[in-house]
Parts: structure tokens; sequence; C-alpha cells
């Protein structure tokens, strides 16, 4: 935070106004008849993470491409920190770090003399602080020690951590990163993590987040855009998205009298597993409880983030399947007999909401009305069971979490509203829907965020090229 | 933006391979012609080269005439072709206009390297014939220091030394026209060989073309069909005609291919 400020002038830290970090009207990319982005329209506020989602081949990077400049839209506008792009590109992109697909370098050169080349090539790099300032982007990607060695001899998390360090460079106003965390190792990837929220929240720079990592949204993004086929499905914030359901999931070793006691508020049932229709899950257990029934589990049903992506979004473009013959019925139920946890929505017209809030364009089918949650409702995001009796009794079997996956291609009705019912947050990760392809599978259930520490302790991180790794300092010692 | 791609250049060990490469050949004829002292009959091989055995400050011209219609195009040519497609090809070149570097920027950017680069080809390649004739030839005292032109007149040194820059001036000039070339196609793909090549079967096919009697009427209009016009420097008078109508044709392809380069870059959609 040392360095002059680029001559056009910062925001300020803190909370911040002014223009659209990014906006687009009726964005519109068409390569000879595919089409490519159709009429997307973006509206990331200054000091906002943005998550832009959505399957290979959906136009992410074609939308990013376009705000910088890079591919010319066919239609409609874009306008980034203010500016028009591409006109007034010149004005304004010195104040945006971009990492676009994979980083790239010059190989036979040094990370510091690619930095060096980067900067000087354009406006807002001034020439005095570019010393200083190339240490600290390389300081905060950990690759302060990567002295000489050319680029061609980095790993690809190096790769990917200088990628990162040029876009940080100019201390931007604007990151718009594609899949930034691209062949970094947990602990790697939990670091830009970290160096993300810290920027967003010191500098108050905007993060716009380009990714098919759902985890990575969930864990970094306030706001997310999804986009499928072209289209903007949807734009809301998280926290909206992932609004409770209105239900509540339990399990009980005593399902028969549970079904008894709930009567009318029963949704569905499989095993010991109920999803009741209950908007006070305190309220639910108590009656339970007061009714003698043992309780294992019980939380609130939420749609984890990846359930609305899945329900949003069509499938994966880099998916080729072979032409169906008309005999056997649309396309989309073919597909789903060979992947019965890829849940899509009929084929048909894409989604007509382009830009509606999710629970609009994703609300729960007639026949299951949708409580809404009252003013002042707070949900708690998980509850655990209370039910002491239940937990303590040993001469039951202790009922570990059997998690079958229990959907198979004749229950599973493909609908807009019908994924959620079926697996609440608190599922253990394997009964929780299956990605299709296409789709990076989070690696974590949204209600339990891991550590990625833990998950990775030993934390190989060959690619950091701090203190930790003797090659690099004998390198720079010599 | 000139100064990056100028040190971008300079520090990439390939230009000082395919310079000294360049220059390697002429050195070979010259010292291959002082051992054996056989020059080629005159009238046949490159030009100027059984003049150099009486007299060494004609070498430079002689090498120039070596290198002029295969080893310089060449090098040109890599170097231009690698120019936009080599960026995009390494990943660089979304970078670089994300930067934002700006689009014609950058051409000219790329356009000032490769003039560059010819100019230091063409010069070493000139310093070095002129240090090699000089000293494996001898500075023709036995002429009197006069220097025997084409057309038989006699030269001083000083106008063989104007001559010989008029020479490097023409000569680099006359690459101008491949180096559009393949900076143009280096806009069009993103594989610098592919520019790189294309370039060279622009030449081959005019090359071939000026042999070709049926192509008499088009032949006026071949790229290379006044390169060696260098040689009429070297006349006394100088033969003006051929040189002036070379530089008026380099002139056009330069200008019709760097204005469609431009124009193909400024609005291409950068998808590498």
């Amino acid at each position: 935070m040392t360095a002059t400020p680029p001559p056009s002038g910062r925001v300020p830290a803190g909370p911040v106004t002014g223009p659209a970090a990014i906006r687009t009207v009726g964005l519109t990319k068409r390569y000879g008849s595919v089409t490519a982005v159709d009429g997307i329209e973006l509206d990331v506020p200054p000091g906002d993470i943005y998550g832009f989602l959505g399957p290979n081949g959906s136009g992410k990077t074609t939308t990013v491409r376009m705000l910088l400049g890079l591919v010319l839209p066919t239609a409609g506008t874009v306008e980034v920190l203010g500016a028009r792009i591409p006109k007034h590109a010149r004005s304004v992109l010195h104040r945006v770090g971009a990492l676009v697909e994979a980083p790239a370098a010059y190989g036979h050169l040094g990370a510091r003399a690619n930095l060096s080349i980067m900067d000087a090539a354009g406006p807002g790099g001034s020439r005095r602080t570019r010393r200083a300032r190339i240490d600290q982007a390389l300081e905060q990607v950990g690759l302060a020690g990567v002295g000489r060695r050319p680029v061609k001899a980095y790993s690809l998390g190096m790769r990917q951590r200088l990628g990162i360090a040029a876009a940080l460079l100019r201390k931007p106003d604007l990151l718009i990163l594609d899949e930034p965390t691209n062949g970094l190792d947990p602990r790697g990837i939990q670091e830009i993590r970290r160096l993300l929220l810290d920027l967003n929240a010191s500098a108050g720079t905007t993060i716009f987040l380009s990714s098919h990592l759902l985890a990575e949204v969930e864990h970094l993004c306030k706001r997310v855009g999804v986009v499928d086929r072209g289209r903007l499905v949807l734009q809301d914030s998280l926290a909206a998205l992932r609004a409770p359901t209105g239900s509540v999931v339990l399990r009980t070793p005593d399902p028969e009298w549970a079904v008894g006691v709930l009567d009318g508020d029963l949704r569905e049932r499989s095993g010991d597993r109920l999803v009741v229709r209950a908007t006070d899950p305190a309220e639910l257990n108590a009656r339970l409880v007061g009714h003698g029934i043992r309780i294992t589990e019980l939380t609130e049903q939420r749609r984890t983030l990846e359930e609305v992506v899945l329900a949003a979004t069509t499938g994966s473009s880099d998916r080729v399947d072979a032409a169906v013959p008309p005999t056997v019925g649309p396309r989309a139920e073919v597909l789903s007999t060979d992947d019965s946890a890829w849940d899509r929505p009929p084929a048909g017209p894409p989604v007509p909401l382009p830009t509606r809030p999710a629970r609009d364009t994703f609300s729960w089918p007639a026949g299951r009305d949708t409580p809404e949650p009252g003013p002042g409702w707070q949900p708690s995001r998980s509850e655990p069971a209370r039910s002491e009796p239940a937990r303590s009794e040993p001469a039951r079997p202790e009922p570990v979490r059997p998690a079958p996956d229990d959907r198979r291609p004749g229950q599973s009705q493909p609908g807009l509203g019908s994924q959620p019912s079926r697996s609440g947050s608190a599922q253990p990760p394997d009964g929780r829907s299956q990605p299709g392809p296409g789709w990076q599978p989070s690696p974590s259930d949204s209600a339990q965020p891991p550590d990625d520490a833990e998950v990775d302790p030993g934390g190989s991180a060959a690619d950091r090229a701090g203190s930790d790794q003797p090659e690099a300092r004998s390198e720079e010692s010599a | 933006m000139i100064g990056v791609e100028l040190m971008k250049m300079l520090r990439r060990p390939r230009t000082w391979v395919v310079i000294a490469l360049i220059d390697a050949l002429p050195t070979l004829v010259a010292f291959l012609l002082a051992l054996t002292d056989v020059g080629p009959r005159p009238g046949t091989g490159p030009a100027f080269l059984s003049a150099v055995l009486n007299n060494g400050v004609l070498f430079p011209a002689a090498a120039l005439a070596i290198v002029l219609p295969l080893f310089l195009p060449v090098s040109v040519a890599i170097v231009s072709g690698d120019s936009i497609a080599g960026e995009a090809q390494a990943g660089t070149l979304r970078y670089l206009l994300a930067r934002p570097a700006g689009r014609t920027r950058l051409l000219v950017a790329k356009l000032v390297t490769v003039l560059v680069f010819v100019a230091m080809a063409v010069v070493v390649v000139v310093v070095t014939g002129y240090f090699v004739g000089t000293s494996l030839f001898g500075t023709g005292q036995l002429a009197g220091g006069n220097i025997v032109s084409v057309s038989g007149e006699p030269l001083s040194p000083h106008q063989a030394a104007l001559r010989t820059l008029l020479a490097m001036a023409y000569v680099a000039f006359s690459m101008l026209g491949v180096a559009a070339m393949a900076v143009f196609l280096s806009t069009l793909t993103d594989s610098p060989l592919a520019a790189a090549m294309g370039a060279l079967a622009f030449l081959v096919a005019s090359s071939l073309l000026l042999t070709l009697d049926a192509a008499d009427s088009i032949r006026p209009y071949l790229p290379t069909r006044y390169w060696l016009a260098f040689v009429d420097l070297f006349r006394q008078p100088i033969l003006w005609r051929d040189i002036v109508r070379g530089v008026g044709l380099q002139s056009l392809y330069v200008a019709v291919l760097l204005g469609a380069a431009w124009a193909n870059f400024s609005t291409k959609d950068i998808k590498s």
C-alpha cells in the first residue's frame, strides 16, 4: 500500500460508492450462427466480491474477455469502473488486474523481469515505484524468494501465483480473475482466498471471480451470477440464494412414530430420513421429543449453491451425447438415465428469466407451498439434535448416517424445484447430489466448510517459493 | 511500449543466434575464396564476388548480395511472424492488451522492433564483411585504392563507402515487404511458424514467377523483382531507375500489408 496511486485516483478503502465496478447492458457475442453470450446484464457494485458461475462453455470466458476489451461485443455495452470498454479502455484498464484463463509469461525470463515488462507495457505503472511494487506483489502471492529462475522452470502453481502477482501489481480497484486457484494445492487455494478477502476488506478492491469451482465461490463471494448457454440465468446475493426452504430434514430411529406425529407436514420420506415442512426447527424438535421420538439429526433445509446452480443450468457444453432417436424421448430424460444424479430441467427453451432474483426463478412447484420466512425470523444454519435420550440410548445401534444415494431415476422428478427437498445441508457429503460432468465437485459440503489446512495439514505447497524452499533461497543467494 | 518491445527482442537469445547465422555464411564464403583464390567467373555467382578478390572493400556489398536472396528474408520472416502470433501462442498477448498496451501501439512497437532487427542484421553483415574482406583480400593498393565499379569506371574509397551505406539502406528497405507480409499473417494466425512460412511462400512464389517467361506481364509487380537493384548503386554513374522503382514497389506492398494487418488486428477478437 506504499505505491503511488494511479493518476485517475483510487477508490478509498472502506465503504465504497460511485459507479458500478462492472455493468453490462444487453451484452451479446455471436460467432457466426453461434451465440456465445446472449444479452448478459451484469451488475457488480464497487467493493463487492462477485462470483460468476457457469458450466464449461457457457460463455464465462467470452464475457470476461469482453470486459477487458479483448473480444469485441456484437451488441450491448460494457462499462468497467464507469468507463466504456473498449472505447475508453486505455483510461481505465490499468486500474483493473486480470487473470484470464491460464497465467502467461515469457518463459526465458524470471518472475521480476516478466512483471517489469508487463508493468512497462501500459499506462499507470510508475517506473519509480516499479521495483517496490513488484517485490510487494511477489510477497503477497508467496513468491518472494523465486530469484532469477526462468519461468519455464516453474510449476503450475508457481505460474498461477505469478499470474495473480501480475494482476495485483498496480493495486487495482477491480480484480477480474478467471479460475484464480487453478493448479494450486489446498493450502495455496486457502492462501489466495485469504489474500483476496484481505484485499477486499482493506483496500475495498472489487473482485469479479469467474469460476466453475462452486466451493471457491461459496467461500468467497457475496453475490453470484450464474450463466448458462450464454444467458445470465440468475444474479443474486449468496445469502438470498441459500435462503431456507421452509423445510427441516431430520433423521430418527423411530421413523414410523414420527410419521404418525407429523402427519400432514411430512413432505418426503426415505428410510429414516424425513423432510418435514416446518418454519421453526426448534419447535418441531420440541414437538417430536415431546412425543418421545428420538432424533439423531435435525437440520433446517437450505439449498447448497451447488443445488442452486445445477437447477439453474442445463448441462455442460463439453458433454457431447450421441443423437437421440425420436422414440426414446426427450433429451433430458435420456441423459438422466445414465446419470441419475445429474438432474436437469426438461429440455426446452432456456429459462426465460435472465436476471430475476432466484427465488422467483426457482420457486417451489405449485403443489408444495413454500412458507416464506417471517420477518425477524432468524434461522440457524445447522441445528444439532438436542434430544439427549436419543443420543445416549445404548441399547440401540448407533444410527451411523447410512447415506444411501436414495435417488433413483424413477424417483427423480426432473424439474426446477425437485432437488432441494432431497438433500439437506447437513447431509453427509457422499449423499449429496453429484455434480454432472463438466462440474468440478465442490470439495466440501456447504454447511460445513472444511478448513483447507485440515484437508492437507502437511501442505506440500511446493509452488510456494518462500523461505521454506531451499532451492529458491540458494539461487537467490548465489 | 517501443522500448519494452526492443528490450524483449534484444534479451531473446534467438535474435543473436539468427544474426550470427546470417553473418556466418558470407564469412565462410570469404574464407573459401581467400583459401582457394578461385572466384566465380564474371557474370556468374553472387554479385561482386569476382571483383572482391582484387579489393576487399567491395566485400560488404558482396556479403549483402550473398544473404539477400534467402538468409535475410528467412530471418526477417521468423522475427516478424513471431511478432503478434508469438505473443498469442505464449498467451501473453491477452495480458498485454488487457494491461492495456493498446492494439495500434503494440503493432507499431512490433513493427519498429522488426525494423531495428533488419537494420541490426544488415549492419552486422556489412561491418563483418568489411573487416573480413579487407583483412583477407586487402584494400586494392595495386589499383591506387580505387575500386572498379560494376560498369568498369573507378570508384574512390569515399564513393564506395557512401554507396555501401546506400546499399545497406536499400537492402533493409527491401526486407520491409517480407516483414509486412509476415506481420500481417502474424495477426491472422496464432502460430508464429505459420506466419513465417506463409511470408516465405510469398517470396518463393515471387522468385519462381520471376523466372517464368509466361509471367512476364506481372513481373514488374513482384515483390522480389527489384531486390538486386542495389547492385546498380555500384555503377558509375548510379543507375537510379530500378532503385526508384524498387523503393516505390516495396512502399506499396508495405502500405497495403500493414494497413491490412492494422485493420485486422485492431478489430480482432483475441481468443488466444
